[in-house]
This record gives structure tokens, C-alpha cells and sequence, in this order.
């Protein structure tokens, strides 16, 4: 199993203990967003033909750089993707949305002890990775899907 | 009024707005809650806060198609980031879970 599969088999293995406390609501948020934040590490790299450096890729990418151009990818007034099939431009936008929701998450799980998490709120966080990781399968071929991968690692300008 | 970048809206424009999306949710949503504001990393956002009958949050699967959905209509309905330039975020509880909480931006 790869890596991101693992984690989310982490995240949501965390939220079927009979009563989760709170460490393991606040585990779980964290992971699901470290799950997709993998995914897209490791597609982008798989693309990179020399293996013996993919490794440095994969820690060349930053969280910042992911959300702020996730954010943009998931604006249509900044990127209409207009001839392109309309259900693939959808699930890349659901995937980039929930690359920003995730990681906001993450930041308030990790971070932001004034907040009390509810299994609910965790379940549909856990939720959003797994519709994300459905989406991104069935769209990562498309050449929208790969030109978000390589932006993943270039700064946007301001 | 907020003020995010490029863009100028008002509370009473966003408020309608939301009303209008809200009235479109199913009866299962008891409760919407919304802030505009900076998320983690100093960018605009407005989050919502949602709560949720527990016949929609049990099992599993029914919450996610209940929360899918809630999703899927706020920001198609009310596209909060080409148009206010706010990215949405959501949370969710349970009306059992929400139950004697005092925390103001849920209540």
C-alpha cells in the first residue's frame, strides 16, 4: 500500500474507536490532510523519469505554494479551464478546494487548542480526502490534472 | 465592511446572498452560521458553521452525501471566491453535539 493510502487508512481508522478523545479527532483532521498532501507529491513525481532523484523532488514542495495555487485553480474567475470537459474541470476543482480546506483544518487541528472538534466535523474532514482522492483517480491522466501538478511546485506571482 | 483584495462587499450584500443559499438547503440542515474574515494564513475566507439534524450524520455515509451536498450548493449557488474573492471553508456538528455549547459563533 502506498503511503498516502496508509494515512488515509489512518485518518479514518482513528474515527471508528468507540469513543475518540479529542487527540484522536485532532490526529485524524491532521492526517487526511497530510494523505492528500502525499497524493499529489507522489503523482507529481512519479512523472519524473529519473528515479534516484525523485526524493529531492518530493521535498522540494512547499504547503504555501500548494494552497495558494490550489485556491487559484479552484477560482473560475482565475482559471475558467473553458474548453475543457466541464466534469473534469469539477473534480479538479474538487480537488484543489479540498487541498485548501484540508490544510486550514490541519492548521486549527494541529494548532488551535480553543477548538473543540465533534466526530461529525472530523468524519466530514476525513470525508472531503476520500472524495478527493476519488476524484483525483479518476481525472489524473487529463492534461488539466497534470499542469496543476507541475504548479504545485511554482511559486505564484502576487 | 470587509475588505478583500481588489474587491469591496458589504455584510448586508453577503448576508442576502447567503440567505437566498440557505433557503435552497434541505430540512436536514437546522442551523447556518457564518463568519467573513482571514483564515490561518492571513487570506480571505468566510466560514460557515453548520449544524445538522442526527438522522443526517448517522451512518457514515449519510453524512458524507449530507455534507457533499451542502458543500456542492453553497459554493455553486453563492461562489464566494469569483465573487467576493472569499474562500469558502466548512465545519459541521450534529444538533447533539452542538447541544449546551456556548461558544458564540455556533449559537
Amino acid at each position: 500500500m502506498s503511503y498516502h493510502d496508509d494515512l488515509l487508512g489512518h485518518a479514518m481508522d482513528a474515527l471508528t474507536r468507540a469513543s475518540p478523545s479529542q487527540a484522536d479527532l485532532r490526529r485524524s483532521v491532521s492526517t487526511a490532510y497530510y494523505a492528500l498532501f502525499h497524493l499529489l507529491i507522489s503523482e507529481t513525481v512519479d512523472h519524473w523519469d529519473l528515479e534516484s532523484s525523485r526524493g529531492a523532488l518530493a521535498r522540494m514542495f512547499e504547503h504555501s505554494v500548494m494552497r495558494k495555487v490550489s485556491k487559484r485553480v479552484a477560482d473560475p474567475k482565475q482559471f475558467p479551464f473553458a474548453s475543457n470537459d466541464p466534469v473534469i474541470v469539477q473534480r479538479l476543482r474538487y480537488v484543489a478546494e479540498s487541498f485548501a480546506q484540508l490544510q486550514y483544518s490541519r492548521q486549527i487541528a494541529d494548532y488551535d487548542n480553543s477548538i473543540i472538534w465533534s466526530l461529525s466535523d472530523a468524519r466530514a474532514e476525513v470525508d472531503t480526502a476520500v472524495d478527493a482522492f476519488k476524484a483525483w483517480q479518476s481525472i489524473r491522466h487529463e492534461k488539466i490534472a497534470e499542469d496543476y501538478l507541475v504548479s504545485l511546485l511554482i511559486k505564484p506571482r502576487d | 465592511m470587509p475588505m478583500v483584495p481588489c474587491r469591496y462587499v458589504s455584510q448586508e450584500e453577503i448576508d442576502a446572498e447567503v440567505k437566498k443559499v440557505v433557503g435552497n438547503l434541505g430540512p436536514e440542515v437546522r442551523r447556518v452560521r457564518y463568519t467573513v474574515g482571514e483564515d490561518t494564513s492571513g487570506e480571505p475566507g468566510i466560514f460557515f458553521r453548520i449544524v445538522l439534524a442526527d438522522n443526517a450524520v448517522w451512518p457514515w455515509e449519510i453524512l458524507s452525501r449530507t455534507t457533499r451536498n451542502i458543500r456542492s450548493i453553497i459554493r455553486d449557488q453563492l461562489q464566494p471566491l469569483p465573487t467576493w474573492g472569499l474562500f469558502p471553508y466548512f465545519n459541521f456538528r450534529s444538533e447533539s453535539e452542538q447541544a449546551g455549547s456556548t461558544e458564540p459563533e455556533w449559537t
